[in-house]
């Protein structure tokens, strides 16, 4: 199965659970191919586990979810080691990041301890319980989710671990055909009763691997960096992008060229990526505008490098 | 086979055929294009010369390109070289080797040149610089032809190049350039073109356009020729405003007319026959208002009909006859035409001429050039007698002009007039010694370079005041000391301009045939007697012959006053309005119509098309580049959307730019995509090429482009386009701008 045909599957597979969202899915799409991990930041009800549910079923990878909450424990999500009496040793028991899709609901509920030990793991890719290293499956992708307006008793993200999320999305409210199309359809049946998978986990590793392979052209790779530069110096901003965030930049931006059909990135891809990709690690200066209009700004004012012919 | 094929920048595809066929059409071209520079240089020596220079160097040129060496252009400049100084200085050659003395010699040929160019009027006499002038330019457009003609995409540039050799002598001369030679090497070109885009494939395609559109804009051109027919010199034809033209473009008549006679060169300017018993001045233009430093024109309206002084009304006891004069205009160009005094009539003229101030006939559009025309003018015999009863009161005569003299009056002027004139009782015998003082008793002689050498050329009062000094001038001090010694008697005076009576060169059917060459260019003096009318007298030695009218008793063969009986005035009066009906604005407008100068048309035609010519070049250009990249036709996409009012924004991806592109009607969006994946691949993906060129994707979408914009939003980009004026950064505007600076 070719990239584009399986990535189109997936999307298609995706909307039919999410009306009317076709960029978050996509987003989506790209972050997991990306082997990114995803924050969604929303009021509830909007259909943010629906989102990580359906990438999960589409492509038959294991899905577990995490509800955060203040007393959930590190281990809860690393998972501990237990003395089996039987075996008179130690056996370690897998927490709930042990899956493909780990989703965490209302990340920022839970203490910094636990939120740390999710992000360490991101990170790393492994958990390392008493001495002992296990390797996360793969692909791995955490969708960790926040109620923007509820701030109370919660543990706010620190700047430092937004960072590791390669791309925050928001999903906003449907429109109102959609979701008129929702309410008549999810009425009756749950939609997720016959979604089915439509790529195996070795189609997605492979998908994983192409999307890896797709060619930025120096032209595409200067645009990324002027553009994380220009993040630094920029007046309105106190904080800017972090050189992962370059790294995290370009590699979303092949992961959409492929899931585009491309075998290389367009500055548009970067164009269409950045918004998701560099506004949850920007701090703005204190009365600026918004974090996503400033980017959005720095990306009008950005030239485009014409590519290696010089100017005619 | 010609080297022609070795390079890709050079053309392909053609046989040596093709090529020497290209060459001759060029040689014809230049061939023709000298016939139009007769304008410019007298006689046809010069011609052969030049063909044969030209001719030299041209078939070095073929030479060398069939044999196939490599530096054509530079060896073709030393056989050009060699050729024109066996022409010129053969006596320097040692066999064929140029000596130190050949490069003097030429050089000094050069600089004779240099002189002749800024001093001399057109046409210059084919002297031998001039010569040696037009023939090592020719030789070296034929280089510069040759050069362009190996090169591809050089049509346009050959086109340029003829049209600027076509419009030389005209800049040059001021002549009409002619419609039929306009046509004839405007087809040679088109030939030209056509045999470069018969090579068959896409670049015939592609050129087929615009030598279309270049083929009509010259048939245009030179339809358009003879309805605003052009000429230079119109541009400074009146009196009333200055630079008065005389002799060529000068800025004083007097100043010009002592410069001109120091010029070296004699050219002949006129010829003529007369059946006057005298070989008449030819007045060109009447000075009367002398301000103290020179003479003017006056003020009156030039071209209003002459009446009070200048009418022909006499006493009817004074003898008048009237005789014809033939003029043929050699080599003269001014707007004024030399006529005898007192004017009654003229016919034959080409073009609008008017009865002026002076009884000059000058022309608001017209000019001397080619003139042949016959003028009747009247020959006044009063007798001595009848001159000394003459009291001429200018108050009455409304003469006033003609009597005023500066406030500050060197003392000398009006001291020597009384000197002189003591003893006459009468106006005409104060007039006569003035002119014997000056032409004969007063021991002064005549000089073209001691006023320039003494420092007091010109004509102003002080001029005149050193000149009574120094008794040495020429015509300009001798008229201008005249008319201002008689005026500070009361007479009026005034200075005439034109031709001094020529030589008798020739005699045709019994008739003396005279010529008048730059050599008798004149001034003299006018004196008002009232009754007769202005009367030429001769204050300058040496030249022409001092005016005295018969004395009574003197033997004389038509002395009989009673003659003329009948009404004379009213006669002439009659005859005077109504100058010849062949020379009225009306019958001849056909030929004269409002005129403007070609050269302002031309110039002003190359100007507004430069913008397109650069524009329409740089997309050819990047269009022949297409092959080896997408991205120059990109570029030419951008320019061609911003020459349609889009912007251009270097922080446009390919896809936003083609996002902005499809907002406009008409676009062709397909041609737009095909386009748009080449220049992405191109620009972003590791292997770029991809299959075709993406020319027609680009024409496509430039002419959807086009057909989508209005009538006056294609005029702009045609003819204004604004990606020539540089790659102008599109800024932002809208709410990301605005949203950072709100806060």
């Amino acid at each position: 199965m070719d990239f584009e045909t399986a990535a189109r599957a997936i999307l298609a597979n995706i909307e039919k659970v999410i009306d009317g969202k076709p960029e978050a899915a996509e987003a989506a799409l790209v972050v997991f191919l990306a082997e990114g991990h995803l924050l969604i930041e929303d009021v509830p009800g909007v259909g943010k586990t629906v989102l990580a549910k359906a990438l999960g079923r589409s492509v038959s990878c294991s899905v577990r979810r995490i509800q955060f909450t203040p007393d959930l424990l590190p281990s809860d999500i690393t998972g501990v080691s237990v003395y089996n009496q039987a075996d008179r040793e130690f056996e370690f028991k897998p927490g709930a990041v042990f899956a493909n899709i780990v989703i965490g609901d209302e990340i920022n509920r839970a203490s910094p301890k636990t939120q740390s030990a999710l992000l360490e793991a991101m990170e790393e890719r492994q958990v390392t319980v008493d001495g002992t290293t296990y390797v996360l499956a793969s692909p791995f992708t955490v969708v960790a989710t926040q109620n923007p307006y509820e701030m109370e008793g919660t543990y706010a993200l620190p700047e430092a671990q937004r960072d590791r999320f390669m791309a925050r999305i928001s999903m906003g409210y449907p429109d109102s055909a959609a979701e008129l199309a929702m309410v008549r359809g999810r009425d009756a049946e749950n939609p997720f009763d016959d979604l089915e998978s439509v790529a195996s986990i070795e189609d997605v590793q492979a998908m994983i691997a192409a999307a890896r392979a797709i060619y930025v052209s120096p032209a595409v790779e200067q645009y990324a960096v002027d553009i994380a530069q220009a993040t630094r110096v920029d007046a309105d901003l106190r904080l800017g992008a972090s050189p992962r965030a370059t790294l995290q930049l370009v590699r979303a931006a092949k992961a959409r060229a492929a899931v585009q059909g491309r075998d290389f990135v367009l500055p548009d891809d970067i164009d269409v990526l950045v918004p998701v990709v560099l506004p949850h690690r920007l701090i703005p200066m204190r009365g600026a505008s918004s974090v996503e209009d400033v980017v959005d700004r720095i990306v009008a004012e950005t030239p485009v490098p014409a590519g290696a012919v010089q100017p005619s | 086979m010609l080297r022609a094929e070795a390079s890709t920048q050079r053309l392909t595809g053609r046989t040596t055929r093709d090529t020497v066929v290209d060459h001759l059409i060029i040689a014809v071209a230049f061939a023709l294009l000298l016939s139009g520079f007769r304008s410019v240089i007298a006689g046809n020596d010069w011609w052969i010369t030049t063909i044969l220079v030209a001719t030299l160097t041209g078939l070095a040129c073929a030479v060398l390109r069939a044999v196939g060496v490599r530096w054509v252009a530079p060896i073709a400049i030393v056989v050009e070289f060699l050729a024109l100084a066996w022409i010129f200085v053969p006596g320097t050659l040692i066999g064929i080797l140029p000596t130190f003395d050949t490069f003097r010699e030429l050089g000094n040929l050069a600089s004779a040149a240099q002189d002749i160019i800024i001093e001399e009027q057109a046409p210059v006499a084919a002297a031998k610089p001039v010569v040696l002038v037009v023939a090592s330019s020719f030789g070296l457009l034929v280089i510069v032809a040759d050069l362009l003609l190996e090169r591809r995409r050089a049509a346009s540039a050959i086109g340029l190049l003829l049209l600027s050799v076509f419009a030389t002598p005209a800049l040059i001369s001021g002549d009409t350039p002619s419609v039929w030679l306009f046509v004839a090497v405007a087809a040679l070109w088109l030939v030209i073109l056509r045999s470069r885009t018969a090579l068959g494939g896409t670049l015939a395609r592609r050129q087929r356009g615009p030598a279309v559109v270049l083929g009509v804009a010259a048939l245009a051109a030179a339809v358009a020729f003879p309805v605003i027919s052009p000429d230079v010199s119109a541009v400074a034809t009146s009196w009333g405003k200055p630079p008065p033209a005389v002799f060529g473009r000068g800025i004083n008549p007097m100043l010009e007319l002592g410069q001109n006679l120091r010029r070296n060169g004699t050219t002949t300017a006129l010829t003529y026959t007369t059946g006057l018993p005298q070989a008449p001045y030819l007045k060109v233009a009447t000075l009367r208002d002398f301000t103290g430093k020179t003479w003017k024109p006056g003020t009156t309206q030039q071209f209003a009909a002459p009446e009070g002084a200048e009418a022909l009304e006499f006493s009817p006891d004074i003898k008048v006859e009237k005789e014809s004069t033939t003029i043929t205009i050699q080599q003269l160009r001014t707007t004024m035409l030399p006529v005898p005094y007192p004017l009654d009539k003229v016919s034959g003229l080409k073009g609008e001429w008017l009865l002026g101030f002076g009884r000059t006939m000058t022309s608001p559009d017209d000019d001397t050039r080619g003139q042949k025309y016959s003028v009747t003018s009247l020959d006044i015999q009063p007798t001595a007698t009848q001159m000394r009863a003459i009291s001429t009161n200018p108050r009455d005569l409304l003469l006033q002009e003609e009597v005023r003299l500066p406030d500050k009056m060197p003392k000398i002027i009006e001291d020597t007039a009384r000197r002189v004139t003591k003893g006459a009782t009468n106006q005409y015998d104060q007039v006569v010694a003035l002119q014997d003082y000056l032409r004969n008793d007063g021991g002064f002689t005549y000089s073209e370079t001691a006023p320039v050498a003494d420092d007091y050329d010109g004509n102003g009062i002080d001029v005149i005041a050193k000149f009574l000094d120094k008794k040495s001038g020429y015509c300009v001090h001798f008229s201008s000391a005249m008319a201002v010694m008689a005026r500070t008697l009361g007479i009026p005076s005034r200075i005439a301009v034109g031709y001094a009576p020529g030589s008798v060169v020739n005699v045709k059917d019994g008739q003396n045939q005279y010529e008048a060459t730059s050599d008798d260019l004149h001034a003299w003096t006018e004196i008002y007697f009232e009754g007769i009318g202005w009367i030429t007298f001769e204050p300058t030695p040496g030249v022409g012959s001092a005016t005295a009218f018969k004395e009574p008793g003197a033997p004389a063969s038509n002395s009989d006053d009673g003659e003329f009986s009948g009404s004379p005035r009213r006669a002439a009066r009659d005859e005077a309005t109504n100058v010849d009906s062949g020379a009225t604005p009306t019958s001849t407008t056909t030929k004269t119509a409002p005129r403007t100068a070609l050269i302002s048309f031309m110039v002003l035609l190359v100007m507004i098309g430069i913008p397109a010519l650069l524009r329409w070049s740089r997309r050819r250009w990047r269009i022949s580049r297409a092959g080896s990249s997408v991205d120059p036709l990109w570029r030419e996409l951008e320019d061609t959307a911003r020459d349609f009012g889009l912007p251009f924004s270097p922080t446009d991806t390919p896809r936003g730019f083609a996002a902005r592109l499809r907002t406009r009607d008409g676009i062709d969006g397909e041609a737009l995509s095909r386009l748009l994946r080449r220049v992405e691949r191109a620009r972003f993906a590791r292997s770029g090429v991809a299959e075709g060129d993406g020319v027609d994707d680009l024409r496509a979408v430039i002419a959807s482009l086009a057909q989508g914009a209005s009538r006056q939003e294609r005029w702009r980009a045609l003819a204004l386009p604004r990606s020539l004026s540089g790659r102008r950064a599109y800024a932002p505007s809208g709410p990301l701008r605005t949203a950072s600076t709100l806060g």
